[in-house]
């Protein structure tokens, strides 16, 4: 029943060995970090997830296959024309009943912080959280998302599919995102917004409305 | 090889001469053997470079001499049908012998093909990743968990009223110093071209790279970026996240795509273009000002 512990390369002799809990269900191709991994009751792991160190997981999460948890984040230097990596050694917090989709990539906080996902939000398929994100309680978040670093969702939040949100930004408690919006400003409680580059809903139906009659319309 | 050499098309050959690989029109490896239906024209035959044969429907008018030329009625089944001879003879890709450099580490989950695979010193290649035949990884390359090199998707392009539907044949060449993060798909080359990764370039999570496409040095891709088959990136490029870039285009050096840009045009160097469809960014900001 269990998968494949094993060491992988970011390893610390602080860090305690990983611990999973009671009735959770690990697939046998599932690969979790030998050490710095605790994982909650009843909580289900599918096929070829990657758990990597610094990860802590409440009860009841559900995480779908190819899901792959605490990567390192995308952050680099530009020293003498070349990248250079930023190690990351953060943690990720998920929290109870949350359901991360098949496919999903949460990376881990860069130093400080935590990357966090509240309780009971759910992911769908395909979507980044990066570096140092914290998404509220009881939000969904659509598949494609893309949800840049350091950025807040508030709770109760709906981000519509393959919607991207840029860095350093606030999304407040119960806000949308339409479908392939473009977050570049902060968005307000309760504000609903759409468009690359996002508008809130007004602005933006009464510049299709523009589009769809006038042919000189548009940028 | 020259096209004599393919099998049942001895009659439809107008003009014999030699060709390397199979391609098309806009982009691809010098020495190619291209579809051009009537359909998807006109050509601009003056300004083809690298298009060594023809196999069309029409008459060609003002054609450069040395193009060899084939004649019949459906050019897109018989180029499918060239391919595939290609491929089952072996024309794209001799196989080699797996090599792995020093102090490689490949996880155990994580799938290696079994032979024409070369690995440098210092690679890294996690969880369930997949490195398929004919790749080629430079040093200290890192592939991340749930990563796919060599992905044999198969390559679709519309061509005139038609659609290609193929199976590629080319390999992935990943340079020195490349990482690829969690879950991303490198395709494989489409012909006999490879899709190429220039050194210390960065590529996030979740991104994909179609078949022929080559990326210059020190470029990053943020995540979720869709690249589309037989573009070429220069250096320095950045590619936010969500973009997604046409097939066929250019992207010149040290330009700019912003987040969730949907380009459709060839991007010159050092500019930086934002929307859906994408036009430079300072007129987009111009407009979204206007409206906020």
């Amino acid at each position: 029943m269990f998968g494949n512990i094993r060491r992988n390369r970011f390893l610390s002799p602080k860090r305690k060995k990983s611990f999973i809990g009671e009735g959770t269900y690990l697939d046998a191709t599932a690969t979790i970090s030998l050490k710095g991994v605790n994982i909650g009751k009843n909580c289900v792991i599918k096929e070829h997830a990657v758990i990597y160190t610094n990860t802590e997981i409440g009860d009841n999460v559900t995480i779908m296959p190819g899901a792959v948890i605490g990567g390192q984040g995308f952050v680099y230097i530009k020293i003498r024309s070349s990248y250079h990596a930023v190690y990351h050694s953060g943690n990720v917090q998920i929290g109870s009943g949350a359901v991360i989709g098949s496919m999903t990539c949460i990376d881990k906080s860069i130093r400080k912080g935590s990357t966090s996902i509240g309780e009971n939000t759910v992911l769908e398929e395909g979507i980044h959280v990066a570096h140092n994100v914290s998404i509220g309680s009881d939000s969904w978040i659509g598949a494609g998302a893309m949800i840049a670093g350091h950025t807040h969702i508030g709770a109760k939040s709906r981000l519509w599919r393959n919607c991207s949100i840029v860095n350093r930004v606030n999304v407040g408690d119960g806000a949308e995102v339409f479908n392939g919006a473009v977050v570049t400003r902060e968005v307000k409680p309760g504000d609903t917004v759409a468009g690359n580059f996002a508008l809130t809903i007004e602005k933006f139906n009464s510049w299709m409305k523009i589009l769809r009659t006038d042919s000189r319309g548009g940028p | 090889m020259n096209v004599s050499d393919i099998p049942e098309l001895d009659s439809k050959i107008i003009r014999n001469g030699p060709f390397t690989t199979l391609g098309f029109f806009k982009r691809g490896e010098s020495g190619r053997l291209i579809c051009a239906p009537g359909a998807s024209g006109p050509y601009d035959w003056a300004n083809a470079r690298g298009v060594a044969g023809i196999i069309t429907d029409i008459e060609i008018e003002n054609s450069p001499k040395d193009m060899a030329i084939i004649k019949v009625e459906d050019p897109v089944r018989t180029f499918l049908r060239v391919h595939e001879w290609m491929l089952k003879e072996g024309k794209y890709f001799a196989p080699f012998e797996k090599q792995i450099g020093k102090r490689v580490k490949i996880d155990p989950s994580a799938k290696v093909a079994s032979d024409s695979v070369r690995i440098g010193d210092d690679c890294e290649i996690g969880p369930n990743a997949v490195v398929e035949r004919n790749a080629i990884l430079g040093k200290g390359v890192n592939v991340g968990p749930g990563s796919i090199i060599g992905s044999g998707a198969p390559f679709m392009q519309r061509v005139g009223e038609d659609t290609l539907r193929l199976l590629p044949g080319g390999g992935v060449i990943l340079e020195d110093e490349v990482e690829i993060h969690a879950n991303c798909s490198i395709c494989r080359g489409a012909f006999k071209e490879n899709t190429v990764i220039g050194r210390n370039t960065r590529i996030d999570n979740l991104v994909t790279i179609g078949h022929g496409t080559s990326i210059g040095e020190v470029t990053a891709i943020a995540a979720s970026a869709n690249i589309g088959a037989f573009v070429e990136i220069g250096k320095g490029v950045w590619i936010g996240p969500n973009a997604a870039v046409d097939d066929f285009l250019s992207i010149g050096d040290k330009a700019n795509i912003s987040i969730g840009a949907a380009v459709v045009e060839d991007v010159a160097r050092e500019v930086k273009v934002s929307g859906n469809f994408a036009i430079e960014h300072s007129r987009l900001i111009d407009f979204i000002k206007k409206m906020r």
